[in-house]
């Protein structure tokens, strides 16, 4: 493959949806995120790993929307087309992330409490649980019986 | 199309992305290296104009100050998880 085909194949304006890229005459491009998909948390751990290589500025559009501008450090159209896809790959990882700490906060609490508590508290809730279990059932339970 | 943000001068700089003390600390750190200031406010906008004072062009260290206040701004906002 040569080179314009290379570059070609990388075209981030190109290959997204219309109006989600926009190249500029610097040779920076700027890529349009919905809030709503890609949190403000994602897209900034995701931007500060691009900053090694690629200068970034970020803007908001609208309330929803969140533009992130980058052009590689080089000044290279294909190598801040690489970035470019690079940054969109590590955002998903990044937002995954984002959620699955959301969605384990409680659990992560309760192993840290329990690290700092005098009981198992872990294991308490466990007892009790069992407790619970083998316990004399309600009285509607105990006349319920199975049909014949 | 024309240039980017990344060339603009001065920069806007949006203060729910980049705190205000952030951007008062860049331009505190960027004192040695250019002339930096924030030269107006725009409701939640910071316009802040940068000019080389070392050999490297004004766009090389306007863009090194965008990454550098990002990386601040970064700091600041993930502080709280």
């Amino acid at each position: 493959m040569n080179a314009p085909e290379a570059s070609a194949k990388l075209d981030l304006q190109r290959l997204l949806p219309e109006g989600a890229v926009t190249r500029f005459d610097d040779g920076a491009l700027r890529i349009t995120l919905q809030l709503t998909v890609y949190e403000l948390q994602a897209v900034f751990r995701a931007a500060y790993w691009l900053t090694e290589k690629a200068y970034v500025y970020l803007s908001r559009s609208s309330d929803d929307r969140l533009e992130v501008t980058l052009i590689a450090k080089s000044g290279d159209t294909s190598a801040t087309d690489q970035l470019g896809w690079k940054f969109l790959d590590d955002l998903v990882d990044h937002q995954l992330r984002v959620t699955l700490h959301r969605e384990t906060a409680n659990v992560r609490d309760m192993i840290v409490a329990q690290a700092f508590m005098d009981v198992d508290a872990i294991q308490s809730a466990s007892a009790h649980s069992t407790d619970v279990q083998s316990a004399e059932p309600p009285e509607a339970i105990r006349r319920w019986q199975p049909a014949p | 199309m024309a240039a980017s943000a990344l060339s603009a001068d001065p920069v806007v700089l949006d203060a729910s992305l980049y705190p205000e003390d952030c951007v008062r600390s860049a331009v505190a750190a960027y004192q040695p290296y250019a002339e930096v200031a924030i030269e107006q406010r725009e409701g939640p906008k910071l316009l802040v104009r940068i000019r080389s004072k070392a050999p490297a062009s004004d766009h090389t260290v306007r863009r090194e100050f965008l990454n550098y206040v990002l990386d601040l701004s970064l700091r600041q906002h993930l502080a709280g998880d």
